[in-house]
């Protein structure tokens, strides 16, 4: 089962559509039931866990923050835009305004292809669309930036030796045509 | 006790030669739509009526370099041209809640019975426990359904009313009644421009810090019709002089509405369910007729195109709540609507209906509308109670009808004006981004609310 956690956003359930009609159970969790402790025993059942978009700041969501800190060796997390925030910022990186004029809607092309080293066969590659405000500039170990934005901002992030990948872009919406491959690299890996 | 009656008469070919320019209608469906509305609400009260008018043939799909941007099909089965105006008479159940679950409850019960329910609900936020309005909801005693196409048909059905009462007035008119002169309308509206703007930049702060992605701003007037003009067939010489898509005419002593929407919101029909969200609206100049003009200059802006994608992306998460997973697809993205007067973008997002939902239990996950709100919804309705001058009240809700436990119509009370406790008013929104000037989207916004003041009314 993978466990989503939801922070209120209005494309949550997109996201949970993408990995339920390829076969993946998931569990909705408020970002609000997320535990302060014992998170090993909280995700005892996951197979994976997904950090959802919302609105705001990593640091309005402090549990969720924990969460990232605690997660077991081995499991895999994917985090979309603020869930790529929230991963970097519990690792101690700063989340800021991204330095262009932020454009909810704005679709970015990654092109050539920018391979996956967990998901085996996945090429970051395509059109994306972008909803945020916020982003990450500057990151470093154990996080890889395998692709950016022009203006600098972190948009593919890779953990260098955990199954964890983070997307600034919402694979998900019906304007990323690119992202229906990433869901289907999922499955393969997680199904 | 059930019993029914139908008349038709075939239009002559010819008859809507120029459906554009000479009014859509034939002459029949004219004269007896306004026979109707004269008669009934002479011998009956209370009186409703709600119309679904689809004209033939004014849309425009994207050109072909947009639609490959997204996952979608570009094609939707389409709607048959032709109009069809439901009366409801007389009440079996006439409700008035301020408490949403009472609404909610008496919807899911009075649509397991044989008539249909004809319900408006305001606009009010996700997990609201009390309404600015009441939400209302009907059980008529009969309906007359007047159908207009190839040709105009004329349909009774009475559940609790004798057929023999309503036998005078059901005859197919051929000449028009002669039409009282209609109310004169105040058109001087001016809204608080340095409050308005003030608020649409803040808003813009809120996104530019992250709390949302679009807002839509509102704006309320008050005073703008006389009381007179809410009446059944002052409301339907109005609609016809400018029909809009969805019209409708709701009075009871709670409150009155005048609708002349644009915009459907959900459409179910058995598993079928269905949304058409609006975002994006051009004008020519000088009031002529929009056409392909219009429609680019839509689908060349990057604010207009961003816009639609948000919320059809937001109206995907909404049906993904109510549907069989991976059935949700969007259809015909960015296509344009031609209105007389406005050019409308839009695109068609529909889904499977979950087998655990009724319409009315989808409609209610569905509330408050995504077009009408921002997203993500939550955060942003909190904003809009902020910023927003006054309640919506009415305005930026629903209303439709229900024929049954699965089969539901609805539309936006948007382009509508309402009598209530709260006054006679109307609303006019806009979309916000961080794209948006917000001179020019206030300007927009009295523009608007004068562009629907009723025809006939001074500009």
């Amino acid at each position: 089962m993978i466990l989503l956690v939801d922070h209120r956003d209005s494309f949550t359930r997109n996201l949970v559509a993408e990995l339920e009609q390829r076969g993946l159970a998931v569990t909705v969790r408020d970002f609000t039931e997320v535990p302060e402790k014992h998170h090993a025993e909280w995700l005892a059942d996951a197979t994976a866990v997904v950090l959802s978009p919302g609105p705001g700041h990593p640091d309005d969501y402090p549990r969720s923050l924990q969460l990232c800190r605690n997660l077991p060796t081995g499991m895999p997390l994917l985090g979309v835009c603020l869930g790529l925030q929230l991963a970097l910022r519990a690792d101690g990186f700063s989340i800021e305004r991204i330095p262009r004029r932020p454009v909810h809607g704005r679709r970015v092309r990654i092109e050539p292809a920018v391979p996956s080293r967990w998901l085996s066969g996945f090429h970051h590659q395509g059109e994306f669309v972008l909803y945020n405000s916020l982003g990450c500039l500057h990151t470093c170990a154990p996080w890889d930036v395998l692709v950016r934005d022009t203006d600098g901002t972190a948009l593919v992030v890779e953990h260098r030796s955990e199954p964890r990948l983070l997307v600034q872009f919402h694979p998900e919406s019906f304007a990323s045509p690119g992202g229906s491959a990433l869901f289907d690299a999922l499955r393969t890996r997680l199904g | 006790m059930m019993s029914r009656t139908r008349r038709r008469v075939r239009n002559s070919p010819g008859a809507k030669a120029d459906p554009f320019m000479s009014g859509p209608f034939s002459a029949t469906f004219a004269a007896t739509l306004q026979h109707l509305a004269r008669e009934l609400e002479r011998r009956f009260a209370p009186v409703a009526l709600v119309i679904h008018h689809e004209s033939a043939c004014r849309e425009a799909d994207c050109p072909p370099e947009l639609a490959p941007l997204t996952r979608s099909r570009p094609h939707a089965p389409a709607e048959p041209p032709g109009t069809l105006a439901r009366f409801f008479i007389g009440a079996e159940t006439d409700l008035a809640c301020f408490a949403p679950d009472d609404f909610w409850e008496a919807l899911k019960r009075c649509t397991t019975g044989p008539q249909p329910v004809l319900f408006a609900h305001p606009f009010a936020p996700p997990g609201a426990t009390t309404l600015a309005e009441a939400a209302l909801l009907r059980v008529p005693r009969a309906e007359i359904r007047l159908t207009d196409g190839d040709e105009v048909t004329l349909e009774c059905h009475a559940w609790s009313l004798p057929l023999e009462d309503l036998a005078p007035v059901l005859e197919l008119q051929t000449a028009a009644p002669p039409s009282p002169p209609l109310p004169s309308v105040q058109s001087g509206v001016r809204l608080d421009m340095p409050r308005i703007v003030a608020a649409i930049e803040e808003a813009q702060r809120l996104m530019i810090a992250g709390h949302c992605y679009l807002l839509n701003h509102s704006e309320r007037a008050f005073g703008l019709l006389p009381p007179e003009e809410f009446r059944c067939s002052t409301f339907v010489q109005r609609w016809l002089a400018r029909p809009a898509r969805f019209g409708a005419f709701y009075s009871s002593d709670a409150a009155a509405i005048l609708c002349h929407s644009p915009e459907r919101f959900v459409k179910i029909h058995g598993e079928e369910i269905v949304t058409e969200p609006i975002k994006g609206t051009a004008a020519a100049p000088d009031g002529t007729p929009p056409g392909l003009h219009e429609a680019r200059q839509l689908w060349s802006s990057e604010k207009e195109i961003n816009e639609q994608l948000l919320v059809v992306d937001l109206l995907r998460n909404d049906l993904n709540g109510v549907c069989v997973p991976g059935s949700v697809e969007v259809s015909r993205p960015f296509f344009v609507r031609f209105t007389p007067r406005l050019a409308q973008m839009q695109s068609i997002v529909s889904g499977r209906l979950h087998p655990r939902f009724s319409a009315a239990t989808a409609l209610e996950r569905l509330l408050p509308a995504g077009s009408v709100t921002g997203t993500p919804k939550e955060r942003v309705c909190q904003i809009i109670a902020r910023l927003e001058a006054t309640p919506r009240g009415y305005y930026t809700g629903v209303m439709g009808v229900a024929d049954g436990p699965a089969r539901l119509e609805s539309f936006l009370l948007i382009r509508s004006h309402f009598r209530s406790a709260l006054g006679i008013y109307a609303g006019t929104g806009a979309g916000i981004t961080t794209l948006s000037d917000p001179h020019a989207e206030a300007k927009e916004l009295e523009h608007k609310l004068r562009s629907f003041l009723p025809a006939g009314a001074r500009p």
